[in-house]
């Protein structure tokens, strides 16, 4: 593993890839929300398959997903559909993931994917996690967090 | 008429490296596009209509990017089609893999003119043309 600050790497990969592809500006928080139950929330993951097991998970307000799509797709808030929705939050996290698992890693090391999985959140779970950043995003909360012990800063 | 085959199990993605494609090739004449949801259909679909360049995502369900690469590079009908690999997991290593597969180029989503230009004008032997802003 290179000498890395994973919370930095993290927060370049969400921030440039939000920014590079909804054209919204994501900033990161020290904090981390009270849960809101008014809030309706999806959440994505996707599965770090080797060279060690992890999981990048994304949750956030569905009222915060139909911009995202809305700004890929220039569309009407409107014409947004839960099935454009899932698709564009499964190549978000795939993109994140790709960018955070190729900085992290020695140019040597292979890394592989597993296929993202869009569902409902019913709540946020962080017991497990190893990290867990809140961005702010327009005034509504992002939530990016990473589980697995490959996952561990060194600097 | 050239024929370009975009491979990717996300729509998202499809739209983004179609908008590209159009972008970079805006004043190249017609253009057919097709697209294919995993490499499965691509193969398929090549084999009744050749394409003149595929771009193919890695991580797809039935069958992925490199699995794709493998079948067109031993099918002597579709082994001459340059293949490019746009990826979220484009490590140096893996990148490094995939160009041993017979890719002739590998780039990292999200996909971008900028990125994308090169590359095409290199495969289409198109002259660079330093009006185009990037």
């Amino acid at each position: 593993m290179k000498d890395m600050n994973v919370r930095e790497i993290l927060v370049d990969a969400v921030t440039e890839t939000i920014e590079s592809m909804a054209f919204m500006e994501l900033l990161p928080s020290d904090r981390i929300s009270p849960y809101d139950e008014s809030l309706i929330r999806l959440r994505v993951e996707i599965l770090i398959n080797a060279p060690f097991p992890g999981e990048i998970r994304l949750v956030l307000p569905r009222r915060l997903a139909v911009p995202f799509a809305k700004n890929m797709y220039s569309l009407e808030a409107e014409e947004v559909t839960d099935s454009i929705i899932e698709d564009v939050l499964g190549e978000i996290v795939n993109i994140i993931a790709g960018r955070l698992m190729a900085d992290i890693l020695p140019d040597d090391q292979t890394f592989q994917l597993g296929l993202p999985l869009v569902g409902p959140d019913a709540f946020l779970e962080t017991e497990a996690s190893s990290l867990v950043i809140e961005f702010d995003a327009e005034g509504l909360p992002f939530w990016v967090i990473l589980f697995g012990d490959g996952f561990q800063s060194t600097t | 008429m050239k024929k370009i085959m975009i491979v990717d199990d996300s729509s998202t993605s499809r739209m983004f490296v179609k908008r590209c494609l159009q972008t970079v090739l805006a004043d190249q004449g017609e253009i057919e596009y097709m697209e294919a949801e995993n490499g499965k259909e691509a193969l398929a679909r090549m084999k009744e209509s050749p394409a003149d360049l595929a771009l193919i995502d890695l991580n797809m369900p039935v069958m992925d990017g490199a699995t794709s690469l493998r079948w067109m590079k031993s099918s002597p009908k579709l082994t001459l089609i340059p293949v490019v690999v746009v990826t979220s997991v484009n490590s140096p290593a893996n990148r490094e893999e995939l160009l041993k597969l017979g890719a002739s180029h590998v780039l990292s989503k999200p996909i971008a003119p900028s990125k994308l230009m090169p590359v095409i004008h290199e495969i289409f032997n198109i002259q660079a043309d330093d009006s185009f802003g990037f």
